[in-house]
């Protein structure tokens, strides 16, 4: 009796798992069923273009706008902004941006994951990198899609976007003889489609507080000694408590643009004259920054505590108006400085280029404008519908006047009510954005605004933009500084730095760069406040190089 | 009816730590865990050639041990003043207050800290008011460790004082009783009745508090600490992450758990013998 008691147990709990199973899949399978149904009648009343549908059945005449007659699914990653609302009734998975896409090209697309956009997304996909399971369509940090190439998890993009490409895609991906796509190219092979940003993203501006440079009597600085100088103004005249925000995060902006003003590029691959690629962050010009820097610290140029703040701690200072100098992007007027000019309407900043030590101006480090690569899980049935999905979403961006029913639809649903001030775009897997926009805007702004002629502006967004930069409401003051100061600035660099070392990482760099980087930090921060010893320098390399960075060398100059 | 708890037990505990054999591979993960190659002891090599990993053990070792020895007697001294307290409401508001600070987040707290601790925080100012130099207490190796062990009692002491609140409480009152009759006062009370009454949840406490032996608390010393007291405040735990979350290498991070856990069994195992062998005591 015992034993059958022990049994039945046993089997009621089997029962019940069982049930809370078929349950669970009940729920997700019924749930896209009928939308699906929806869809596919709205589908149906909407297109009657027969064209295209012969171009799918036809595969001599191959149309880069085609649309898929019937529709496929692709599972898909979704990053979702936590700034992002949606309207109601929408999700991060049914929205009216996937609505477009699925009743504009017809491709369906399913979520497989939604995470927040940045690491909590790139975890996730690391994640189901490591337990094999990922989405048929998602991006990807370079060194996760070393690991799918690897893996062989992931297709071979080239003969795709050779046939199916069209003329402002190819553009696009092989901008500047292809340098986007450098880190997933292997031989003739690209295994991913860039996530491109703006050109100028993360190249460094220097602000300036310009009501106290009037108080101060301080004139446009022409080298970098200069920026020091107005600094020790604004402490002289009891304006700042320190020269120049700088926080304790390992490479952040001021940190690195600073070592760039005096001829230094820590963390950068840099050919040497012998044509051998080093890291920048050994070589001797280190040295020389880091005692330049180091002078700054006992100097107080640079904050005494500023190895106890981190960037959000320093931002507060900034709008405490603790300091008066910051290196930022062209952005930065709109954040954080937007909230000291709306808290105080008086302050005021100005943007310069980042002088060099010396006169002149410095030549910054910067990246290739790509936040992350698309990928194609190997073994998905449409391949090529990755290429024909990014055909319809730049198709606006490059061509004004297109017509097509995706960029149609785009655009009605700017000036629709319901989407007003949110960008629908970011609701889609692989967010990309022209690399000169801004700049392109911005130099029409500043033309249009000098001659206070809207009407040679093309774009509504130029148009908006045009209106709110000549509001003159101390809300607008950062739409104002961004674009006509701040993309104007960062664009207008003579010569920009660029990693020389632009494949995949390499197994050591893999494995290994979080070695490197633990005693460069440590190394360079107790450099800079003066609780080591110049000669540490040679001990420091030597270090670096035996924890990894020698292999890393020998393997990137194979 | 213990089989599906059983199954259960196995499924989700035991048979996940057979992934430990990521320590001795390298993991790729196409190939997943049981599929990619032996390296053998190459992780532990590895870490071991790495000079901050010798550091960073000492480190943690010196780290715990202060909070353990320190943290062990100060709830149990609390406990006992705030037993002899009568007035209730007084001893029910004390409890409350230095019960609180343990359910605040090491992420809010540090914030504060930080604020109070710098050269032009707080506690400096009211320092310089009695004409006592600025001590940079989070940027001066000297200090540091004494400020992640100061931080760590306050914000934990509650806890503990709780739980020995509930040991006294459970004292059968007829000990009191007879040892009044005896001719004991409160003094003798404490040291003959009370103490060896609670002597067995001290013993618990104390073999629980030697599990965290490596665990010197990485999200206080991830908060607080900066490069420059990395030489007496670098724990494995910080220096693993810092390795690890630029590139993610499974079987290191994995081999360094493994060491861990083995260190961490070896202490706990000793503890309790020892006392064992002292106070008869045994959970087990």
């Amino acid at each position: 009796m015992k034993v059958n008691k022990k049994v039945f147990a046993l089997c009621l709990a089997m029962m019940m798992l069982l049930l809370t199973i078929t349950a669970c899949k009940k729920e997700t399978l019924e749930e896209p069923t009928t939308s699906t149904e929806k869809e596919a009648d709205t589908t149906k009343e909407t297109t009657g273009n027969s064209q295209t549908e012969e171009a799918v059945v036809q595969e001599e005449v191959i149309d880069p706008f085609m649309k898929y007659n019937p529709e496929i699914t692709m599972t898909v990653g979704q990053f979702v902004g936590d700034d992002k609302m949606f309207p109601e009734g929408e999700t991060p998975s049914e929205n009216k941006a996937y609505s477009m896409v699925q009743n504009n090209i017809g491709i369906k697309f399913e979520t497989m994951f939604t995470a927040p956009y940045g690491d909590p997304f790139n975890e996730k996909i690391r994640l189901q990198i490591n337990i094999n399971e990922i989405p048929d369509f998602c991006t990807a940090q370079v060194a996760d899609i070393e690991v799918l190439i690897k893996g062989e998890m992931i297709e071979d993009l080239a003969p795709y976007i050779e046939k199916y490409g069209s003329q402002a895609l190819k553009d696009m991906i092989f901008y500047n003889d292809g340098v986007l796509v450098d880190p997933v190219t292997r031989g003739d092979a690209i295994y991913g489609l860039p996530a491109t940003s703006d050109i100028n993203n993360g190249v460094a501006v220097l602000y300036i507080r310009k009501d106290w440079m009037e108080k101060v009597g301080a004139t446009e600085p022409k080298s970098f000694e200069d920026v020091v100088t107005i600094g020790k103004q604004f402490m002289e005249a009891g304006l700042a408590k320190y020269g120049i925000a700088f926080s304790n995060e390992a490479n952040a902006l001021p940190y690195t643009a600073m070592m760039n003003a005096y001829g230094a590029y820590p963390g950068a691959w840099i050919k040497g004259n012998d044509g051998k690629i080093t890291n920048g962050s050994i070589a001797p010009e280190m040295k020389t920054a880091l005692n330049g820097l180091r002078t700054l610290y006992t100097e107080g140029f640079i904050e005494s505590e500023y190895v106890s703040k981190d960037s959000n701690k320093v931002i507060e200072g900034i709008l405490a108006n603790e300091v008066g100098i910051m290196i930022g992007e062209f952005w930065s007027p709109l954040w954080p400085l937007q909230s000291g000019v709306t808290a105080d309407p008086t302050i005021d900043w100005n943007a310069y280029k980042i002088p060099a030590v010396g006169g002149g101006e410095a030549i910054p480090y910067a990246k290739i404008p790509v936040s992350g690569y698309a990928f194609v899980r190997k073994g998905y049935e449409h391949p090529e519908a990755a290429i024909i999905y990014l055909n319809h979403i730049i198709d606006d961006m490059y061509n004004p006047d297109t017509t097509r029913p995706f960029a149609t639809e785009l655009r009605a649903s700017r000036s629709d009510e319901k989407y007003s001030g949110i960008n629908i775009f970011s609701w889609l897997p692989l967010q990309v954005d022209r690399p000169d926009k801004n700049i392109n805007w911005a130099s029409n702004l500043v033309v249009a605004v000098d001659k206070k002629n809207p009407d040679m502006l093309l774009t509504p967004d130029e148009k908006d933009l045009y209106t709110k930069i000549t509001s003159g409401l101390t809300e607008n003051w950062g739409w104002a500084k961004t674009y006509l100061a701040g993309v104007p600035t960062a664009g207008s660099y003579e010569k920009l730095r660029y990693n020389d070392y632009t494949g995949a990482p390499t197994k050591s760099m893999l494995s290994q760069s979080g070695f490197t980087s633990s005693t460069e930090v440590e190394f360079v921060t107790k450099y800079i406040i003066g609780s080591i010893d110049e000669q540490e320098f040679d001990k420091y390399v030597e270090e670096w190089l035996s924890v990894g960075g020698q292999q890393m060398i020998e393997e990137i100059n194979k | 009816m213990l089989l599906p708890g059983f199954i259960a037990l196995v499924v989700f505990c035991y048979y996940p730590m057979l992934g430990i054999v990521l320590a001795f591979k390298d993991y790729i993960p196409s190939k997943g865990i049981w599929g990619s190659p032996w390296i053998g002891f190459e992780h532990f090599k590895f870490m071991f050639s790495y000079s901050q990993t010798y550091r960073a053990i000492i480190n943690t070792i010196i780290i715990s041990l202060l909070k353990i020895v320190i943290s062990l007697p100060i709830p149990i001294i609390f406990a006992l003043l705030l037993n002899e307290v009568s007035r209730k409401h007084f001893k029910r508001s004390v409890q409350t207050a230095i019960y609180l600070p343990y359910f605040v987040s090491w992420v809010i707290l540090g914030g504060i800290f930080v604020d109070l601790l710098l050269k032009g925080g707080m506690i400096n100012h009211v320092l310089s008011i009695l004409n006592i130099p600025p001590i940079d207490f989070l940027n001066d190796n000297k200090y540091f460790r004494g400020v992640l062990v100061g931080t760590e009692i306050w914000k934990n002491f509650g806890y503990g004082t709780v739980v020995y609140m509930a040991a006294l409480a459970g004292v059968d009152l007829s000990l009191y009783e007879a040892a009044y009759v005896d001719g004991a006062g409160r003094w003798k009370q404490m040291l003959n009745v009370t103490l060896p009454s609670i002597m067995p949840i001290i013993a618990m406490m104390t073999i629980l508090s030697l599990g965290n032996i490596l665990n010197a608390g990485f999200d206080q010393i991830y908060i607080l600490a900066n490069p420059t007291v990395y030489e007496t405040a670098d724990i494995i735990d910080t220096l693993v992450y810092r390795l690890t979350v630029q590139s993610p290498n499974f079987g290191l991070a994995t081999a360094v758990g493994l060491l861990k856990s083995l260190v961490t069994c070896t202490f706990m195992m000793s503890g309790y013998y020892i006392l064992y062998k002292t106070s008869d005591y045994r959970i087990f």
